[in-house]
């Protein structure tokens, strides 16, 4: 009945303390609650899968408003309230917040996968929450627990079951975003921070849909440097970058290379993911030493690839390099696994091999196959949500 | 019987042959005007309530207290900014998805009024600030409010907070500007609409230590920005990341952190909101602005303070080993003033530096306050004054 209030409220705002009555205890019953409660507002009985209006042919990686988010909050001593779920609609910030004025704000990105049973699956949420943990350390966050986070985006998820893509469509893209929303003047970490999740159903994240990429290498700016926060995804990483990405996309690239900032002679990774170079049976990808984000797909496709008997190697990759590879591609949530066919670096474009049958097709395609329960998972990435 | 505050002002103001001078010789009328308006206050409340608002104005730190109007004004991503508005001050609404939020999409300013004697307000090179927040929002992909625009909101922030101006001599109104992307965006691209918000707050001193020297420390580990990076703006992306060295020199007793250089790890950039000088003989040097460090406007403004002076100034690289053996080091900025620095420790040496009321530093100080707060004759135009 609570969520039935919320479905007829009007108001767009939509924090925690609005929300009155939906506080359970036990995450099983507040995930059976908001079950129950989708189906009555859809007023029919499920039989078959219900889905959102949406032309899911045509997905590409743009907002879709989808009905509900999770959000919970820290207090002084740093525990997370249980959180809860809440129509999804604007947030209210004090404008002194930590982030906005001080940048204090960490994201993440997940997919969840309708199977062809129509069971919901995560891919390793663990790594994420793990990865938000490390990421909120290091930018003197208090973070919610690896349960707590897994918990939220379940939520979020099961929330928004309606717009988890029908198999083999795309997946439903989640946000989980922490952030300072405690107010300060002076420069200090916040004394209150946010936790929220929020997902929006997605399918191709480039233009070229699954085209191969045409990278530019950039010499000028760097994405990060050492002693910066580079190697955790902080929201501080992306605003400096979006002029090299624009400069980029104007000449036709699909994105931006980056070189390492004290040297400028070895690539680090792209804008949102990171690279691979394939060359006869080995891979190689540049090793994450504080600049670079250990991305959760890049680990994947390691073990894979190292499983089908590749060898392959973390280390330094000189930017010289590039023009002796075969294949290139680039790996992340978003972006998945995507082949590069081109690189540009100062006046020469180096070309790669892409299409079927080739290393960058093996990987992605196993991954792909157990991201969507369609192989096997004898490594128990997968998560089943209901 | 003196009856209000402003009453009580205007007997005190005496017609003043201007000249640039120290403030010294003007301190003692702003201690003797500052303490009468003090008992004025303490009375119990026959004068006018709203003239001032209920604060202890001798205790301001550098805390979050929201005067009462903020000013709003928005655009989309192709589009100009309108009208603004202000208004309450109060919570901002954001999507989830804002830029801001997911992005690190913004960029602020700081700024002070200043109370005078008369009772006018006084705003502090504003047009300045409104520059470089144009050329930080261009770096940073955001459209941004004309000069006038931003001035014409400041000014409107001081005017309606007025009563949270603290009286002369007791601090200043710090005014923030702010420019963030809150249109949603899910991947990685600008917002397709900004925000511009202007709040206030009362403050006194920035740094604990009230007006104590500053004990700094050259931080080896942690970097504050790259050449190619946002570190030449104000970006909100340049502040998180330096929080964790700045926690960790706190708790080690040090006032704030002085950075180097990203390459070379040799060169001095700046402190974690200040630029940094340092002094030898005559000549005042501080690190060239080619990039990584912000350009201050308090430090723009010291540097021709301290030329026409007679001091040689010299913006370049400062070596490491120069500030250990320097006479002087002070910092600049709109929260911080102009702060002596007592001391530095770099490595395992802590080298101590000449400070008090003969140094460098406060002569150069006096006459940036005299400016600021109207008791020197304001020749070069910085001086914006309200109502």
């Amino acid at each position: 009945m609570a969520l039935r209030c919320l479905s007829q409220s009007s108001t767009t705002f939509s924090y925690l303390s609005k929300i009155c009555g939906f506080r359970m205890h036990g995450t099983k019953a507040a995930a059976s609650v908001v079950e129950e409660h989708v189906s009555e507002m859809v007023g029919t009985e499920r039989v078959d899968e219900d889905y959102a209006d949406v032309d899911w042919d045509n997905l590409g990686f743009s907002l879709v408003r989808t009905d509900y988010m999770f959000a919970t909050r820290s207090c002084r001593e740093g525990n997370f309230e249980q959180g809860c779920l809440s129509r999804y609609g604007n947030i209210e910030l004090n404008p002194a917040a930590g982030i906005l004025n001080y940048g204090q704000g960490l994201i993440e990105g997940m997919k969840a996968y309708r199977r062809e049973d129509g069971r919901v699956l995560l891919f390793r949420p663990e790594l994420n929450a793990v990865r938000m943990k490390k990421g909120a350390e290091r930018m003197c966050m208090h973070s919610p627990s690896v349960q707590q986070f897994i918990e939220g985006v379940k939520q979020t998820v099961l929330a928004n079951r309606r717009w988890v893509p029908p198999p083999g469509k795309g997946s439903l893209y989640l946000r989980p975003l922490l952030f300072g929303s405690g107010a300060s003047l002076g420069l200090s970490a916040a004394s209150e921070f946010t936790f929220l999740v929020f997902g929006s159903p997605v399918q191709n994240y480039f233009k070229e849909g699954t085209a191969a990429l045409n990278l530019y290498v950039e010499e000028v700016i760097p994405r990060a440097y050492l002693g910066g926060s580079g190697g955790v995804k902080s929201i501080s990483n992306y605003g400096p970058v979006l002029e090299v990405m624009r400069r980029a996309k104007a000449r036709g690239f699909s994105d931006v290379l980056y070189l390492d900032a004290e040297t400028k002679k070895n690539i680090e990774e792209v804008s949102a993911s990171n690279i691979f170079l394939v060359k006869g049976n080995t891979i190689v990808t540049p090793a994450t030493n504080g600049t670079i984000l250990g991305g959760i797909t890049r680990k994947s496709v390691i073990e894979i690839a190292i499983d089908l008997g590749y060898k392959v190697e973390e280390r330094v990759v000189p930017v010289e390099e590039l023009k002796d590879a075969e294949e290139v591609f680039c790996t992340g949530t978003a972006t998945g696994v995507a082949s590069v066919g081109s690189i540009t670096f100062q006046n020469t474009r180096t070309e790669y091999k892409v299409g079927d049958g080739l290393v960058t097709q093996q990987l992605g395609s196993i991954l792909v196959g157990i991201q969507t329960g369609s192989i096997q998972d004898i490594k128990n990435w997968v998560v089943e949500i209901d | 019987m003196i009856k209000t505050i402003s009453s009580l002002r205007n007997s005190l103001v005496l017609p003043l042959h201007v000249h640039i001078r120290t403030l010294q010789s003007f301190s003692k009328y702003n201690a003797q005007a500052a303490s009468a308006l003090q008992e004025e206050r303490k009375k119990p409340t026959h004068q006018d309530d709203d003239e001032y608002a209920d604060m202890d104005w001798d205790n301001l730190g550098f805390g979050l207290t929201p005067a009462d109007y903020m000013y709003v004004m928005k655009c989309s991503k192709d589009g100009e900014f309108t009208k603004g508005e202000l208004s309450r001050f109060g919570n901002i609404q954001l999507s989830p998805s804002a830029g801001v939020l997911n992005y690190g999409q913004g960029v602020y300013e700081g700024t002070k009024a200043q109370r005078k004697e008369n009772g006018k307000l006084l705003l502090f090179r504003p047009d300045q600030n409104a520059v470089r927040m144009q050329i930080g929002a261009e770096r940073m992909l955001m459209p941004s409010p004309s000069v006038d625009q931003f001035v014409d909101a400041v000014k409107q922030i001081a005017s309606a907070n007025k009563r949270w101006v603290p009286p002369p001599g007791k601090g200043s109104l710090y005014i923030r500007p702010l420019l963030m992307g809150s249109g949603p965006i899910l991947g990685l691209a600008p917002a397709p609409e900004y925000t511009f918000i202007v709040y206030a707050s009362p403050v006194g001193n920035y740094f604990k230590e009230g007006v104590a020297d500053l004990n700094l420390y050259v931080e080896e580990e942690y970097v504050r920005a790259a050449p190619g990076g946002a570190g030449g703006v104000k970006s909100i992306t340049n502040y998180a990341p330096v929080l964790k060295a700045l926690r960790r020199a706190k708790s080690r007793g040090f006032s704030d952190i002085l950075y180097l250089d990203a390459v070379k790890k040799k060169y001095l950039e700046e402190a974690s909101s200040c630029n940094v000088f340092v002094v030898k003989g005559r000549t005042i040097s501080t690190p060239a602005t080619s990039g990584t460090i912000l350009e201050g406007i308090t430090r723009k403004s010291v540097m021709e303070i301290a030329s026409d002076q007679g001091y040689q100034v010299v913006e370049k690289a400062v070596h490491v080993d120069e500030v250990m053996n320097a006479d002087e080091v002070f910092c600049t900025g709109t929260a911080v003033g102009v702060a002596p620095v007592g001391t530095i420790t770099y490595q395992d040496k802590r080298v101590g530096y000449e400070t008090g009321d003969e140094s460098v530093c406060q002569k150069l100080r006096s006459v940036l306050v005299g400016l600021q707060t109207g008791t020197i004759e304001d020749t070069k135009g910085w001086i914006t004054c309200i109502n």
